[in-house]
């Protein structure tokens, strides 16, 4: 099987489906918007979970809560950077309950990622993600919230930032961080994708 | 001049004013190192262009908006309603009724029975072996995406 | 271009499916062979083909998929749908004990144990049931350039499907089925387009593909009388069930809380959900219909209607191949609890508010 390559859409798609015409009910609109953003929302929940049962939990929560607090949406205006950013809240919030209640990953106390014996020839079959996906899963929440959406959701800056409620600089240098600390976690992968090999 | 940060990321997404960018340009011609890191953030970001779309279940979508907005609102119950609440489980235990312990309340989508009835009808020796699978497994997800778009069908 | 041709084929198999389906079958027999010999052909022919599945959800709506079969009992079978219409891929595999279901483009499913059937099983407690309840027809006809015998089963109980069966004279393979509802409407039609036997053994070497991720399904499993009590806090409630249907399990879906109780006439599964509690949370996509001794709620989908209703303390949801009236009739004999009253509708939100906190 072909290993698909996220294509980055250089032009967003123009939210025309965010207006309410008399008598689409509230439902309908936001059964609408949701749909037509479904993918990429859960690509981003995806990322930042780790995991499909975790990420499925956080799209249909922040959902839920969108649902609830529909009626503050402006209706033309940009729903992705609405909801997106209700998914991320979502995130931190079980995040800091987690802590709270001092949940482990094991990966956190093990330090997997370094223990993957780097075999860039397995790359080819599309065993890619696996190393990929564990450094990404090794970084901070804050990092990986910025790679997901804008290396692997392809957001540009100012998107980014709406959703992460903080100043565009601050996602560049978060941003930047991020992928110095990954080139670090991917070094042999990094080489041989600077070669040609990959 | 020091050797450039956080605006290589910027250089490579495109995100520099012109100005900026001739800026960056002109240290990079100068600069190995630098050329080496724009180099390596380069490769990162086609690692994690790479990964393949992880895609959401088929029955995702519908089952989440069969839930927007039918669960109950857990969070937001007024003052009197607490009140009233208070005294019906005061008459409760004056008329000694005993609270069950709760039950399921999840409404399930009526899908999921007309599935699971599908995966034991599949024992059936007669059964057709690809019909038994078709509706167990395609054919509620297909109807499942049919019927959240209906408004009927919450 | 390749849509057209398969349109057009899937017209040309639905014709000749439904000129079948008007040819009168001759004289009824006794114990049919044929049938014995479709169960057992299941367990012993190996065979490939290309199949129609369609099933029809109402009178202008159906879904309709080519199958790709791969069938090398008893270790390996591979189902490989192409919807016809705007529906996703989607591969089964059967190996050995392990089922797997997944979308061949983006390579996600489902892995989960492999139902068993049994078809030892068929013999010694299907078949009297059917015999009881269904009369059996055969005749002799020609399909595909094979000698077929055509079964048609009808039921006595006039609120279920009839079934038409081509046997395959040579192997007992069924190269067509169809399913017609009470009201004399197609509900389902499986149909061979391409057909060749193999010989046993022939994906001997057959694998799993790579590269899949598979999450697991919750199991179902046998409820002893001890879990169903635990689960539903007491004895089960006894359910009427509609003419013919006899008790063939009982079982939990992963950790309950819902029994599952199968029923089989012969050849028709009905399965009776039942929970605790004392207001019905009706199924999403149901309605209400009143009747004299409380609500009921219906929902339909082609042969198959689900009735859900509550009585004595319990949730019951009815699911089988039967119409409406019939599962109606069926809920009203069990008793139905009249409209839940205020007290009931408190109490139950009250647990929920105690439950969110």
């Amino acid at each position: 099987m072909t290993s698909a390559h996220v294509t980055l859409n250089s032009t967003l798609p123009v939210d025309e489906l965010a207006h309410t015409t008399d008598g689409t009910s509230a439902r309908d609109s936001f059964a609408e918007l949701l749909a037509a953003h479904w993918d990429r929302a859960y690509r981003f929940a995806y990322h930042l979970t780790g995991n499909a049962a975790d990420s499925d939990d956080l799209i249909q929560q922040a959902a839920e809560e969108a649902f609830r607090a529909f009626h503050r949406f402006q209706p033309g205006t940009r729903f992705d950077r609405w909801f997106f950013r209700i998914m991320h809240n979502s995130f931190v919030d079980r995040i800091r309950r987690d802590r709270r209640r001092k949940i482990f990953s094991l990966d956190e106390v093990t330090g997997a990622v370094t223990s993957d014996a780097a075999d860039p020839s397995a790359i080819a079959e599309g065993a890619l993600d696996g190393p990929v996906l564990r450094a990404l899963h090794a970084l901070p929440p804050d990092a990986r919230a910025v790679i997901a959406l804008v290396d692997l959701v392809g957001l540009p800056y100012d998107d980014a930032a709406e959703i992460l409620h903080c100043p565009v600089g601050t996602v560049r240098s978060r941003l930047h961080r991020a992928r110095l600390a990954l080139r670090e976690w991917l070094r042999p992968y990094v080489d041989a994708m600077k070669r040609g090999d990959l | 001049m020091p050797h450039l940060t956080d605006q290589l990321s910027a250089y490579l997404d495109g995100t520099l004013t012109p100005e900026e960018a001739a800026a960056v340009a002109s240290h990079l011609a100068e600069c190995a190192e630098c050329r080496g890191t724009l180099d390596d953030l380069q490769a990162v970001r086609n690692l994690l262009r790479a990964v393949p779309d992880r895609a959401p279940h088929p029955s995702l979508l519908p089952r989440t908006l069969a839930r927007v907005g039918a669960a109950p609102h857990r969070k937001v119950a007024p003052r009197w309603m607490i009140a009233a609440a208070g005294a019906a489980v005061g008459l409760a235990l004056l008329l000694q009724v005993r609270l069950l312990p709760t039950p399921h309340t999840d409404r399930a989508a009526g899908i999921w029975y007309f599935q699971q009835h599908a995966v034991f009808a599949a024992a059936h020796p007669m059964t057709d072996v690809a019909l038994a699978s078709y509706l167990s497994s395609v054919l509620p997800y297909e109807v499942l995406r049919e019927w959240s778009a209906t408004p009927q069908n919450p | 271009m390749v849509r057209n041709s398969t349109e057009s084929l899937v017209r040309v198999a639905l014709l000749w499916v439904l000129v079948g389906a008007m040819a009168a079958p001759a004289r009824a027999g006794p114990i049919p062979q044929p049938l014995l010999q479709a169960v057992r052909a299941r367990a012993a022919v190996a065979y490939r083909g290309e199949q129609i599945v369609v099933a029809w959800e109402g009178a202008a709506r159906g879904q309709a998929s080519l199958v790709r079969i791969e069938h090398d009992p008893p270790a390996w079978t591979r189902l490989d749908y192409v919807p016809l219409g705007p529906s996703l891929r989607w591969t089964v595999i059967r190996r050995d004990t392990v089922e797997i279901r997944f979308d061949p483009l983006r390579l996600t499913g489902t892995t989960g144990p492999r139902a068993s059937t049994d078809e030892d099983a068929f013999e010694t407690v299907h078949l009297p049931w059917l015999l009881e309840n269904y009369r059996i027809a055969t005749a002799q006809d020609a399909l595909l350039g094979r000698k077929v015998t055509r079964v048609e089963l009808v039921p006595s109980a006039g609120d279920r499907p009839t079934h038409r069966l081509t046997v395959d004279d040579e192997t007992g393979v069924v190269l067509r089925s169809e399913r017609i509802g009470p009201d004399g409407s197609l509900g389902e039609v499986t149909a061979f387009l391409r057909f060749e036997i193999m010989p046993v053994g022939w994906r001997r070497n057959a694998t799993m593909p790579a590269g899949l991720h598979l999450t697991p399904q919750a199991r179902v499993r046998t409820a002893s009388a001890a879990d169903i009590i635990r689960v539903l806090g007491g004895p089960p409630v006894g359910v009427a069930v509609p003419a013919g249907f006899h008790k063939t399990g009982e079982y939990l879906t992963g950790d309950g809380p819902v029994v599952q109780t199968i029923y089989s006439d012969g050849l028709s599964t009905l399965v009776v959900y039942q929970r605790r509690g004392s207001v019905a949370s009706p199924p999403q996509g149901s309605r209400v219909v009143p009747t004299p001794a409380g609500p009921i709620w219906v929902q339909r989908l082609g042969l198959r209607t689900l009735v859900h209703w509550s009585h004595a303390g319990r949730v019951l949801t009815m699911v089988g191949e039967v119409s409406r009236a019939g599962l109606q009739i069926a809920a009203e004999r069990t008793g139905i609890a009249s409209a839940p009253r205020i007290w009931d509708r408190l109490l139950v939100w009250l647990q929920e508010l105690v439950r969110s906190y």
